[in-house]
């Protein structure tokens, strides 16, 4: 029987390390090509050395290793290593792929290591095994999903800066921009105003009009003018904003 | 403004009615000359109810504005519930029982009139208490209620303050490096643990404060850096620079130190060669200065993720010292995130 080869991919190199000594310890016969201390290196170690095992820590910088077994797509068994993470062991229940906690026990790499062996020798690769896969890699990425905007890059001057969405008191379309008010500054983005409401989080941000977005924490006082439009009025700013009839009723109960 | 309570003002009317019948068998069995039951009871219950009627209403108006159960409520309702049970009596005399129009004023009234002092001022005097210790009830429920959740709110900013300084996952990815540094290097293992021993007793103990001193948080902050940087070896360094010259600085806990963790999770440890962390302090006029620089990604992609412990951070400073603390957030040349916080002295 031709020898088992592996490699690891870790970021820290201490637990890259202590995996290889573990592995030495717990299968001798292992024979390990090399550490990849990054996702990048990963991969390309995977291709050149073609292993039969990869063991792939999550988070590494450069590519992680969700993305690092999928572009290697079935070229070795993948076993993730992960810290604490509850999303992503519910993935792993699933035994197309197989997974350590950190810390690394012995006793859970043994349980690992008699899978891995009885696998190896099935030469498991029907298309159902290749599905299985698939699916648990996408849920694992799809943790990673996009979340409300929460800073708004703004360009003054030369300077590039990340505006907290909570320091915002509104947005107001002004022509082609979109003024971004704080209670000191007021900057300009490209942005429209129809993109932001649906970037940022309905629980604090309120479109009062057509052309205006509020942050409702920020507002000191809903009045009516003599015409009976509804008018905000705001803690850190004089400046007021008009409520559109078509968005009164988000104030009702107040 | 307040509402007429149906099921206590429906219990005090029947509660009413039995003093009624009661009374009108004292009355019959032992007062009147020539007991008809029947007339004595129709009586007292119109009496009785009609006075209850008025008291429950002018102690409503007085509810409205204010003074609970006044006296002057409870004896403007019952002259009003006497004149109106007299009206009522005359009535049913007049009417169901035959007596003439002159039996009004001699009889009906005078005996309303006293029956209705005797017995209506100690009953009222009856409710009236009973309703104070309904409301002292509903009092020391509220406070209860409120004291309650006063402690729960207590206990959750406790939780998430600790749980921003311990997140799991730096927890566990910490210990787990430390169980491999036993097979690799225990002296390095015996160094880490003393820091994280120390990191988690200043958190622990700081989340019962609402400030401690800067150099505590650059103390916590080094311990932190130390732990990240046995984890990460050559790829992170950092510089903490203290020019402020004073061991006391009041500062708020939760400031920094989120800052950094940012830097660590979304600028350093996603670069394949890794960073520097610079933290510089110093005082300017009136104010003090701390800049936070890492050479790290940068802001683009993650920069929802990041974004939460920035906006905590910039909300507790808002929350801390209104508007005149700021945190303004820039891209640093050539790579990475400088953040600027600006508090008074």
């Amino acid at each position: 029987m031709k020898q088992v080869t592996a490699i690891i991919a870790d970021d820290e190199e201490n637990l890259r390390i202590s995996i290889c000594l573990l592995l030495e310890r717990l299968w001798p016969e292992l024979k390990i090509l090399g550490q990849a201390q990054n996702g990048i290196e990963a991969v390309s170690l995977i291709e050149n050395e073609k292993p039969d095992i990869a063991f792939l820590d999550i988070k590494m910088p450069g590519l992680s290793g969700v993305a690092v077994a999928k572009k290697v797509s079935n070229a070795c068994k993948i076993v993730f290593i992960t810290a604490y993470d509850q999303f992503a062991v519910q993935a792993f229940e699933s035994e197309a792929v197989d997974y350590i906690l950190k810390p690394v026990t012995q006793k859970r790499l043994k349980t690992t290591i008699v899978r891995l062996k009885k696998q190896l020798i099935k030469q498991d690769r029907s298309p159902e095994f290749d599905l299985k896969m698939e699916k648990v890699l996408q849920v694992l990425e799809n943790k990673e999903i996009p979340d409300y905007l929460r800073l708004i890059k703004v360009k003054t001057g030369s300077d590039l800066r990340f505006v907290p969405v909570s320091q915002v008191i509104y947005f107001k379309a002004e022509d082609k921009y979109t003024i971004v008010q704080t209670a000191t500054n007021e900057f300009l983005i490209k942005t429209p105003i129809k993109d932001l409401e649906n970037d940022l989080d309905p629980k604090h941000f309120w479109r009062i009009h057509r052309s205006a977005i509020v942050n409702i924490e920020k507002i000191e006082v809903i009045k009516r003018s003599f015409t009976n439009q509804m008018i905000i009025g705001f803690d850190q700013t004089d400046h007021t904003l008009a409520v559109s009839r078509s968005y009164e009723h988000l104030f009702k109960q107040m | 403004m307040q509402t007429l309570n149906l099921k206590y003002t429906g219990r005090r009317f029947i509660i009413t009615a039995i003093f009624n019948s009661a009374i009108a068998l004292v009355l019959t069995l032992m007062v009147i000359d020539k007991p008809d039951f029947f007339e004595v009871f129709i009586i007292s219950q119109l009496t009785g109810l009609s006075i209850c009627f008025f008291v429950t209403i002018a102690i409503h108006l007085g509810d409205q504005k204010g003074n609970k159960w006044s006296a002057t409520g409870i004896v403007t309702g019952l002259v009003t519930g006497i004149f109106s049970a007299s009206l009522l009596s005359w009535g049913f005399l007049f009417f169901f029982q035959g007596n003439d129009f002159s039996y009004f004023l001699k009889d009906v009234f005078s005996y309303i009139f006293v029956f209705g002092i005797v017995f209506g001022v100690p009953i009222s005097y009856f409710f009236s208490s009973r309703q104070k210790i309904i409301e002292s009830e509903k009092q020391i429920q509220k406070e209860k209620i409120k004291r309650l959740t006063m402690e729960k709110e207590a206990a959750m900013t406790t939780l998430r303050l600790l749980q921003a300084q311990i997140e799991p996952h730096f927890l566990f990815n910490t210990l787990s490096n430390v169980v491999s540094l036993f097979d690799i290097d225990i002296e390095k293992a015996r160094l880490m643990l003393i820091d994280i021993n120390e990191y988690l007793r200043i958190s622990l103990e700081r989340t019962r404060q609402e400030m401690i001193t800067l150099a505590q948080e650059l103390d916590l902050i080094r311990r932190y850096l130390e732990i990240f940087k046995i984890r990460m070896g050559d790829r992170l360094s950092y510089k903490i620079n203290d020019q402020t010259n004073k061991s006391d600085l009041s500062f708020p806990p939760l400031i920094i130190q989120p800052l950094v963790e940012n830097s660590i999770k979304y600028g350093i440890e996603p670069t394949v060669s890794g960073g520097t962390i610079t933290i510089d302090c110093w005082i300017e006029k009136n104010s003090l200065e701390i800049v936070i620089t890492d050479t790290g990604k940068g802001l683009d992609e993650d920069a929802g993720k990041a974004g939460i412990g920035i906006n905590n951070v910039s909300q507790r400073l808002e929350s801390i010292y209104g508007s005149t603390a700021s945190l303004i957030l820039k891209q640093n040349h050539p790579t990475g995130i400088k953040a600027l916080i600006r508090v008074p002295l």
